[in-house]
């Protein structure tokens, strides 16, 4: 692949980038340059980009700490490092830059990445103000105003951000808001016949048939049901005010359990793909695996079921959480069809018997 | 999150295989224009701001106005973008499970980058950022001039914004 112009003017500007961030580093830059640099600047978004992506180098450079380690060899593979995908052609060629300036660059625009594990955020596509997700479905969605949504799986919802207003109308499912601070126009999700009005920051809804869930993260959100009588003077009564790492569920009629503390990174850790066990059931886990995914694992084994276990995991992924009771338990795993993964203790005396297929939900 | 806790998920953590750890950690990840998106914003900003402000302390406002944008967008800024601790403070991290891993490995994927530079280079940057001497230091150390040393650190930096920056796949729609 030969270098388009696009990659000469990205690895220009780094090299540009590289020697301003020199300039102002080790220099003392007088009025004149520093006004060189910000001319620089304001010429174009990339500079920006590579000025940025340069300082993050010099950052790491920074931070590191193993410069006495450093030898010729590689450094001894140890358990913690984790090998990365191989790169493409290209950022090899940097061990001499001089005689390959552009090939080492074309790694540029084909890997463009962050340097660190970030989650995606799309631009809200402004036709869609409905919004699905699939069984083992986690989308994150920048909205308008700038506030940050993050659905879980097997939800729906419906956007209307108007003047005077920002309306969410969850139709089932979960979703974890980051809002935005805009005095003029309140943040409010509806589930049901309860609204949710942010006056904070992060909070979760999440609504089934049996109840609507509001979970604070931070900040402070007001929930009010409208299925509550009215009093004869026509006012709306009992509104719940939640506060940060407080739970609230709401039944269908309007009768809402009491507000009760949880920890709230423990109860959206969904949100970031990631579930946190604390002593639970093996039994409970598989539960929150199947309920997100296609592939269902099936326990044959009730001493393995009851057993308690501690950990993060991927809930998209539930041939993870199968790898990891291989590793730390004695079992037995076969397939059990296109769908299905048994599970069994070896001593149990059971053979994984093949379960009827199942009906697709 | 109380540290008692987190250093008791980063122990799950570790406990998991390194396959399955691997496999999160690609989960986890998505390439993406994010950091051109923050470009993008900041870029705009620059041109709204007024410019003999901006030329007082060019680097610290650039710097800030990315930790802002990426804090309005509610991206885990520190995880990407320039050190300077004293911005991190002001952005909203959020908790991180595998801190302590992704140090490790951090530093581990610096190393093998800088290992991958010319043994000049190498030392340049060591004597720089390791002993902390100035590049007139170095230059006279290492017997070269002053230029030759920037024109090293240079490409150094450019090579390192590339072999730093890992493939991962793109987080789309998992069905």
């Amino acid at each position: 692949m030969s270098a388009t112009p696009g990659d000469e003017r990205r690895a220009l500007a780094a090299e540009e980038a590289a020697a301003w961030m020199l300039r102002l580093e080790s220099d003392q830059p007088g009025a004149a340059e520093r006004g060189q640099f910000v001319d620089w600047l304001r010429e174009s978004p990339l500079h920006v980009a590579e000025m940025l992506r340069i300082g993050a180098v010099h950052g790491l450079l920074t931070d590191f700490q193993g410069w006495k380690e450093l030898t010729a060899a590689d450094p001894a593979p140890s358990s913690t490092v984790v090998s990365l995908p191989m790169r493409e052609t290209g950022a090899r060629g940097a061990i001499s830059p001089a005689r390959h300036p552009q090939r080492k660059y074309l790694g540029l625009l084909a890997a463009a990445v962050a340097f660190m594990a970030i989650t995606v955020v799309l631009l809200l596509d402004r036709s869609s103000d409905h919004i699905r997700t699939l069984g083992s479905e986690h989308r994150e969605i920048k909205l308008a105003d700038g506030s940050l949504m993050e659905v879980a799986p097997d939800s729906e919802l419906h956007l209307r951000l108007g003047r005077k207003e920002r309306l969410v109308v969850l139709d089932h499912g979960e979703a974890l808001f980051h809002v935005a601070k805009d005095a003029a126009r309140p943040f409010v999700v509806r589930a049901g016949q309860t609204d949710v009005r942010a006056v904070g920051t992060a909070f979760s809804v999440g609504r089934n048939a049996a109840a609507v869930v509001v979970t604070v993260a931070e900040g402070k959100v007001t929930v009010s049901n409208n299925s509550v009588p009215r009093t004869p003077a026509g006012a709306s009564t009992t509104s719940i005010s939640l506060g940060a790492d407080e739970q609230v569920a709401i039944a269908v009629d309007g009768t809402p359990a009491a507000v009760h503390p949880v920890r709230s990174q423990t109860e959206l850790g969904w949100a970031r793909g990631l579930l946190i066990f604390s002593d639970d059931t093996v039994a409970d886990i598989v539960q929150r695996f199947n309920a997100s995914n296609r592939l269902q694992i099936r326990l044959l084994d009730q001493a393995l079921a009851a057993r308690q276990v501690s950990g993060v995991f991927d809930t998209s992924d539930p041939q993870s959480f199968v790898a990891f009771l291989e590793n730390a338990a004695d079992v037995t795993v076969v397939r059990g069809g296109a769908e299905e993964i048994l599970i069994s203790a070896p001593s149990s005396g059971k053979s994984p018997k093949r379960s009827p297929a199942p009906t697709r939900r | 999150m109380v540290r008692a806790r987190q250093d008791q998920l980063v122990g799950w953590f570790r406990e998991l295989r390194a396959p399955l750890r691997r496999f999160l950690r690609s989960r986890r990840g998505v390439p993406h224009s994010d950091l051109d998106d923050v470009a993008q914003e900041v870029f705009l900003r620059l041109l709204r701001f007024d410019r003999s402000e901006l030329i007082t302390q060019p680097k610290a406002y650039l710097f800030k106005m990315a930790a802002n944008v990426a804090s309005e967008w509610g991206m885990r800024a520190c995880r990407h973008l320039p050190h300077d601790s004293e911005w991190l403070s002001e952005l909203s991290t959020g908790i991180d499970l595998d801190d302590e891993l992704q140090r490790e490995t951090r530093d581990g994927e610096i190393a093998r980058a800088i290992n991958e530079l010319s043994p000049r280079a190498r030392s340049i940057l060591q004597l720089h950022f390791g002993e902390g001497l100035t590049h007139e230091a170095i230059a006279g150390r290492l017997q070269l001039t002053r230029r030759i040393v920037k024109r090293e650190c240079i490409r150094a930096y450019a090579a390192l914004r590339v072999s730093l920056e890992s493939e991962r796949p793109i987080r789309e729609a998992r069905e």
